[in-house]
């Protein structure tokens, strides 16, 4: 008879949690966000470095959902619903606060190469293969790396992924070619380099 | 395993097993990369470069705790709350466009300093008082007072009719005649109340600064000095428990709990000093619904949704499933003569479903209509 205090358990289905939220248990809040804070904190330092924007951001996108609670839908998918709007919330943030400031310089990960010069010397220079391959990456497009980090950290479908970023699906398969492409073709100058005691 | 010895990096970065094992997900993954990388030396530049790579792609991690999101959490549900409770009162004409309005804020600043001032003196007072005086006292009021030094429970009639069986080591005080617009009983212990319907008298039971306000109703309170935790148990009709009324000022200054609204077979524990009620189911719940009895719970191909739907109404607790998840599920069995929880546990027992009781709720997860294969 242990079961028979009130806890909020990991086994709730994302679709109660949310129907439970909506319905006005604040307590069902809680286990969504045990669930999904540190994927979407990870997410959204993608957008900026600045990791209290992110977290005030994620803040408004809960207070949003409080005070329209009843009005809310019941997604297919909570967690790419969420990816999803903080994703647009976010990137509003981060466009105001570029405004705000527009001298101050912001080391976020979905960014555009601000000078592929410097992503070739870096890769001509660097005798590290990690350093070498995390400037490859940083050589890729914002949208690149954000398709990149949903496609393979994320396990997302195109069409997953596609839905979050607002872009068709077709755009997705070129985004992910694209970076194969780019992959393909700097391997050979970074792979000669590699030892096989490297691995581990 | 062969299909790997022909992969180059990019291959392997697509793989979903060889992500997960770079991202530490899986413990059992049906490809031992090491060996893989051991047996087959040639492969080891690809993967480490693959390896690379998607570390790269996942970038760091932010480290939060458990404890980091729950504060998280209850943060946006206070501010939500502040807001709620703000909007009510702010009209949408903005403050500095408004000279008026300016001057009307700054007079209110002004009271509200003063009446912060007011609400600390008198939260030293009430904190003063806890010990000896009674909060809802009135000055004619003549008290009675009972204690039940035995080892057995006590029965008390009141004025009203309602009854009180107090339990060992517990006292009750109350006034004579219940002459005021409230009936007031102060309690320190364990009793049973079955409170006398009286909608123009509430009934008002007084214990470690909670109340418990009822109409008519019969519910079980459990509040000894030396425990941690109250109790409050509802077995018909329905109660409110409030932080009391005396620490109003304390109650605004400090932190304490919102009052919620208990219905049959629900009760709360409340960790003293703590800022929230834990709702709960009662362990021993009984049907409160006297259109429903235990000879109802007899199902032979009955949906579902009927039945939980009869559970709810003879219990009188909500029961929380997804509809979709029931559509096409029937149960047969019987059901009859056990308590709640032991009904809702046959029945996940005939199909691949589990329940869990959130916040006086039951919430139901079916995820198959047919048994689990044992």
């Amino acid at each position: 008879m242990e079961d028979l205090h009130v806890h909020h358990g990991d086994d709730l289905p994302d679709n109660l949690a949310w129907k439970m939220f909506r319905e006005g248990d604040d307590q069902a809040m809680n286990v969504i966000l045990q669930r999904y804070f540190r994927p979407l904190l990870h997410y959204g330092s993608k957008f900026s470095a600045d990791r209290s924007l992110v977290e005030d951001t994620i803040q408004d996108l809960f207070l949003g959902f409080l005070e329209k609670r009843q009005d809310l839908g019941s997604p297919a998918n909570l967690k790419n619903y969420l990816f999803k709007c903080l994703r647009n919330n976010l990137i509003r943030q981060v466009k105001e606060k570029a405004r705000l400031k527009p001298i101050e310089e912001d080391d976020a990960l979905f960014t555009e190469p601000t000078n592929i010069q410097d992503i070739i010397m870096g890769l001509e220079n660097s005798h590290e293969m990690s350093q070498r391959i995390s400037s490859l990456f940083l050589s890729l497009t914002k949208r690149q790396k954000e398709v990149m980090f949903l496609r393979y950290y994320e396990n997302r479908s195109n069409d997953e992924i596609a839905e979050i970023m607002d872009i068709n699906k077709q755009s997705v398969s070129n985004l992910l070619a694209q970076c194969l492409t780019v992959l393909r073709e700097n391997w050979v100058h970074i792979l000669f380099l590699l030892l096989p005691s490297q691995i581990k | 395993m062969n299909k790997y010895y022909n992969f180059k990096a990019v291959d392997f970065i697509d793989d979903p097993g060889f992500r997960d094992w770079v991202y530490g997900r899986s413990q059992d993954a049906a490809v031992d990369w090491q060996q893989l990388g051991e047996a087959e030396p040639s492969l080891v530049h690809e993967m480490e470069a693959a390896r690379l790579f998607l570390k790269s792609v996942a970038g760091e991690q932010p480290d939060v705790s458990e404890d980091y999101i729950k504060i998280f959490g209850d943060r946006i549900i206070r501010k939500h709350n502040q807001e709620t409770s703000r909007e009510t009162k702010l009209s949408t004409i903005r403050w500095y466009k408004n000279p008026v309005r300016l001057l009307y804020m700054a007079a209110t600043v002004f009271l509200a300093f003063g009446l912060g001032w007011y609400l600390l003196l008198s939260a030293n007072r009430n904190a003063s008082e806890q010990s000896g005086m009674l909060a809802w006292l009135r000055a004619d009021d003549k008290l009675v007072n009972k204690s039940n030094g035995s080892s057995h429970a006590e029965i008390i009639t009141l004025q009203d009719g309602s009854k009180i069986t107090l339990q060992p080591n517990s006292s009750v005080t109350y006034p004579e005649v219940f002459d005021g617009t409230e009936r007031n009983v102060q309690l320190e212990g364990e009793a049973f109340f079955e409170v006398k319907r009286n909608p123009k008298q509430p009934f008002l039971v007084h214990f470690n600064n909670l109340t418990v306000k009822v109409l008519g109703t019969s519910f079980n309170i459990r509040s000894f000095p030396n425990e941690q935790s109250v109790k409050v148990t509802v077995k018909t009709g329905k109660v409110a428990v409030l932080p009391d009324k005396a620490g109003f000022g304390v109650r605004l200054l400090t932190k304490a709990p919102r009052a919620v609204t208990l219905t049959a077979n629900q009760e709360i524990l409340y960790k003293k000093g703590g800022d929230r009620f834990e709702r709960a189911v009662a362990i021993n719940s009984q049907i409160v619904n006297s259109a429903i009895s235990e000879a109802d719970f007899e199902f032979a191909r009955t949906p579902l949704s009927d039945v939980l739907e009869k559970l709810e109404k003879a219990y009188g607790i909500p029961i929380i499933y997804d509809e979709d998840q029931v559509r096409d599920c029937s149960l047969t069995a019987s059901l009859s003569d056990e308590p709640l929880l032991e009904k809702l546990k046959m029945i996940c027992k005939t199909m691949d479903a589990s329940y869990e009781t959130v916040d006086g709720r039951i919430v139901m997860n079916v995820k198959s209509c047919r048994a689990a294969v044992q």
